[in-house]
């Protein structure tokens, strides 16, 4: 099963709670004026969703953030939440997609952690990824974006995901109506725009639909507003930040294909 | 005039004065006023650079017509005042010709935009953030904390680098291996901490040039592209990674060592290998 995140977050009688999602370890503690909140990162941890009681070992290490306790904070909100920036994904091996052909691929950004006040216009106190990602810049020198890079082995088919619950899957369809090969390097998902579902055995984000027509034509990238059909039965847990509206850039060379 | 007729001027003019009074009481509070509001607005909406340049627009011409106003007021003929101007600007013009350089230069640099405020330059042996562009010089605040005034001509007729212009900057380290390490492996290495480094860009890639053979060592330059605000973090942490990286995998960082010759025929140095304890 995907992790469970309890809308309303109040562990008023718990003395500590630990939350192990990924690599991602946070503690929150509540005393009776302040919230405490500590975070670690094992790199050895891959595969978990733990919620338990757990005391940190080597508690004299960690860095405790604290809030005050009042009406605001007297309760929190726990969310998933996608990375904070654009994330720009570039398959293992670059992708050539022959003319008229329609491929689909699925893409996973790592989960993470938003920790906020319960009220109608919440206030973020944490926004954690549960995975450190590297920096990368999309677009030319002067007026690009920064994004954060990821590398995948651009799975083809739902059997060949792995168990990895920490990770939201998106699919990605694309289609080459253009009658030259499309080569397809790097992608740049705006997870701004997407949805987060929770299916049974996974996180899923709306589909993304890019139609390629050459190197001297806009090309096409449609983010849809459901579930993906794979994951139909999911339920809706996260909200896109930015209408799902359709994106268009340019491709910057000929025969290479970036998004 | 003595104390008698300006008292008699005043009696005279009481209501002008008071009325002159109360313009400069309430004119310039609300012009400074509105010039703040103004600014936070543009602000908010563009950068600190138009915030700034909007306020002074703002603040010099109210101030200036609330100057005039107060003028007329008090009975001065603005005509009479304004031919005396014209010749007293000439006068004054011949005396601050430094001065006037300095505040057309100022003009240049507003329009021309080289660097705005908040933006890292380096002038000269100065590097410091700009932190105001003023009608005769450039305020900025050095790392340490320092203050320095750079004149606006110094920086229409000199040379200087605006280091945060634009958003990705490459930060180069020049470094040597000993010669008697793979420098193919020493590439592979050094790309591999670059990888695994947060703060370092993946595009544009890292740069990894083996530049020449250096007097005691193979001379590599790293040149590691990333987004300008990461700059401390980024420098911080790669050259500590790539030592660490170096130690791990035995790769000498050679220190500067010359060998001797005293001529072929002749016999090497005699070298003993003295004990701690003193014996040979």
């Amino acid at each position: 099963m995907t992790p469970e995140f309890n809308d309303v977050f109040q562990p008023v009688y718990r003395p500590l709670t630990h939350l192990g999602l990924g690599p991602l370890d946070c503690w929150i503690k509540r005393s009776a004026h302040d919230w405490s909140i500590a975070i670690r990162r094992d790199p050895e941890q891959q595969v978990r969703w733990v919620r338990d009681e757990a005391a940190p070992e080597r508690s004299e290490e960690l860095v405790w953030q604290r809030f005050p306790v009042d009406k605001r904070t007297a309760r929190l909100r726990i969310k998933p939440c996608f990375p904070a920036r654009p994330v720009v994904i570039r398959p293992d091996a670059p992708y050539r997609i022959l003319p008229g052909d329609k491929v689909q691929f699925f893409m996973s950004v790592p989960l993470g952690l938003r920790i906020m006040t319960d009220e109608a216009q919440p206030v973020v106190l944490l926004q954690e990824p549960s995975m450190i990602l590297s920096n990368t810049w999309f677009g030319d020198h002067a007026e690009g974006e920064l994004t954060f890079s990821l590398r995948t082995s651009a799975r083809r088919s739902v059997e060949e995901l792995d168990d990895r619950r920490y990770r939201i899957t998106c699919p990605v369809r694309m289609k080459n109506v253009s009658g030259e090969l499309f080569s397809f390097e790097r992608f740049c998902l705006r997870v701004s725009c997407l949805n987060m579902y929770r299916g049974a055995a996974r996180f899923w984000a709306n589909e993304i639909g890019v139609t390629y027509k050459g190197p001297d034509h806009i090309s096409r990238v449609a983010y849809t507003d459901k579930a993906p059909r794979m994951g139909r039965e999911a339920e809706l847990i996260v909200r896109a930040e930015q209408s799902a509206d359709h994106f268009s850039l340019r491709s910057f060379y000929s025969g290479i294909f970036n998004l | 005039m003595n104390n008698f007729e300006l008292g008699a001027w005043l009696m005279v003019h009481m209501d002008k004065v008071v009325k002159a009074g109360l313009l400069l009481l309430i004119g310039l509070p609300l012009v400074r006023i509105l010039a703040g509001f103004v600014r936070r607005v543009i602000k908010r909406h563009t950068t600190a650079q138009s915030g700034m340049v909007t306020y002074k627009v703002i603040w010099y011409g109210g101030l200036f017509i609330i100057t005039i106003m107060v003028m007329r007021e008090l009975g001065f003929k603005l005509t009479t005042l304004l031919g005396a101007a014209g010749v007293a600007g000439v006068a004054i013009g011949f005396a601050a010709q430094t001065s006037l350089s300095n505040v057309i230069s100022g003009l240049f640099l507003l329009g021309e935009r080289p660097f705005e405020v908040g933006d890292l330059l380096q002038v000269g042996a100065t590097t410091g953030t700009v932190t105001s562009i003023d009608m005769l010089s450039c305020k900025l605040r050095t790392h340490d904390n320092k203050y320095v005034r750079i004149p606006n001509e110094h920086l229409v007729k000199n040379e200087f680098t605006n280091v945060t212009r634009y958003p990705i900057r490459r930060y180069d380290i020049s470094l040597g291996v000993a010669y008697k390490e793979d420098v193919s492996e020493v590439i592979k290495l050094l790309k591999s901490v670059a990888d695994k480094n947060p703060y370092s860009l993946d595009e544009p890639e890292p740069v990894i040039l083996f530049t020449g053979f250096g007097e005691s060592s193979l001379n590599l330059l790293v040149g590691i592209w990333f987004s300008k605000d990461d700059f401390i973090m980024l420098r911080n942490s790669i050259n500590h990674e790539i030592k660490e990286a170096f130690d791990a995998a035995g790769i000498e960082i050679p220190f500067p060592h010359r060998t001797l010759f005293v001529g072929s025929n002749t016999a090497p140095f005699p070298v003993r290998i003295v004990e701690p304890g003193g014996s040979e």
